[in-house]
């Protein structure tokens, strides 16, 4: 089903028969960074001005949110104990105090910072939205320089201690690992080539926000760096990926340079790595770096919500580079404006990356 | 003959290589070796592993065997890798670092 077919609302500035009710990106605003009477206003703002024009695939997120009271963040981390064998022994529940393992302390907090980033901004009540368990495993066999989701759970390893330390110690890791969780119950992305690099790069997106969400960083100010300090002091390297400069974020002797290409024109074709998809992931990340540059503010505001519904309601398996670029373009014109900046933005970042 | 691991892939998706030349080996480290290759069943794995949807930021790992007869290569995902198969990559990355 194509997104024009779904979609039968007129798109652009909706027509309010409610005089003086405010725009939804601001009332989305208000749900973010306002009080709990302020936020509740919002909600029910939202609630009556969706309703009224029938925008079917909005009304999700705000029965979600109204019903935040009482939210599924329910963590649980494991201890694998270096060994293979998933989940592993239980180390923290939910609500149980910090313990003295560091990295069981890090997949914790990232986890719960990865939630309220999806549940306060986003109204997405976990995983699967809802109120799905946070299941983490740290020390996954020895010396694993990896962390991954593996269709239930988030994975970590220690790192060799000579090219990587422990995965979790970057909380934009944690991010991307359980928003591999929210594809999978989403869009639903392929694994390979332009819909595998889009998986990736939605990943990297999501949880490149979780930090400068957590201090309080604008779209300007953030590093919008993948892991950084996973790295040991011996590799050249400040992270693993760059979302603003895709190709710059290490440059090694004895691991090579960053692979990443910033553009189409230096899309890589290759077979290993399920056909780049962690290289020409690259091109996407750039994209949502710069639409979240121009727009200005806090990146999750807007080009955040642009993406998460575009994650939630329009991607599809196969979807190529081209077809996020339009979906996301679509999208937000109808949350923020057929004129708005927002719209334009996102057209101009794909534009510049080559994708349009 | 000499046996060749490639990695590629994972969150990081930092390419390492190893490769390990039987005839530099001990004698019993060499048996060891031809004992693993013959328990992993490379001749069932394909050139490519087909695309595995819902494991993402998983390793894939090429091997590639080379000798009188020529040079072979394999892949498979990590999540996909028999037990004697982890065995033989294990094997090869620390005789590497070893
Ligand atoms: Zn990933």
């Amino acid at each position: 089903m194509t997104a024009s077919s779904r979609v039968r609302y007129p798109v652009g500035v909706p027509h309010l028969p409610t005089a003086g009710i405010l725009p939804p990106h601001i009332l989305w605003a208000i749900v973010a960074n306002g009080d709990a009477e302020q936020r509740a206003w919002a909600l029910q703002a939202l609630a009556v001005s969706e309703r009224i024009r029938g925008r079917r695939e909005l009304l999700g997120d705000i029965a979600t949110a109204a019903a935040a009271a009482a939210p599924g963040k329910q963590r649980t981390v494991y201890d694998a104990k270096h060994g293979s064998q998933l989940p592993g022994a239980k180390a923290r529940g939910e609500g149980d105090p910090p313990g003295k393992d560091v990295a069981v302390n890090e997949a914790y907090d990232g986890a719960g910072a990865t939630y309220d980033l999806y549940h306060e901004v986003f109204g997405r009540d976990s995983i699967d939205d809802r109120g799905m368990p946070l299941l983490s495993t740290v020390h996954y066999r020895r010396g694993y320089d990896n962390a991954f989701w593996d269709g239930s759970q988030m994975v970590y390893g220690d790192g060799d201690g000579k090219i990587f330390g422990r995965f979790t110690k970057a909380v934009d890791v944690i991010g991307h690992e359980l928003t591999h969780g929210v594809t999978q119950y989403e869009a639903n992305l392929d694994y390979a080539d332009q819909p595998g690099a889009l998986n990736e790069s939605v990943s990297d997106v999501f949880g490149s926000l979780v930090k400068p969400r957590t201090l309080g960083q604008t779209a300007g100010r953030a590093d919008w760096l993948i892991g950084a300090g996973l790295f040991t002091p011996a590799i050249r390297g400040v992270a693993l990926r760059s979302m603003a400069a895709p190709g710059t974020a290490y440059d090694d002797p004895l691991i090579g340079s960053d692979p990443q290409p910033a553009d189409m024109a230096h899309y890589v074709e290759t077979a290993d790595d399920n056909g780049g998809v962690h290289i020409n992931s690259g091109i996407p990340n750039r994209a949502f770096y710069l639409a979240a540059v121009a727009i200005g503010g806090f990146a999750w505001e807007k080009a955040g919500r642009v993406w998460y519904v575009t994650l939630r309601d329009r991607l599809r398996p196969t979807s190529d580079f081209k077809a996020a670029a339009n979906l996301t373009i679509a999208v937000a014109r109808e949350l923020f404006g057929a004129r708005g900046a927002a719209a334009k933005a996102v057209a101009a970042a794909w534009a510049e990356v080559g994708v349009l | 003959m000499r046996v060749k691991l490639e990695r590629s892939g994972g969150f990081a998706n930092v390419r390492r290589s190893v490769t390990v030349d039987a005839a530099a080996l001990a004698p019993d480290r060499a048996v060891e070796l031809r004992d693993l290759l013959a328990a992993a069943g490379l001749d069932t794995l394909p050139e490519d592993p087909p695309p595995r949807p819902g494991h993402p930021d998983r390793f894939v790992y090429r091997l590639t065997l080379e000798d009188e007869a020529g040079a072979r290569s394999v892949s498979v995902s990590e999540d996909t890798a028999s037990e004697p198969l982890r065995h033989l990559i294990d094997w090869l990355q620390g005789t590497a670092e070893s």
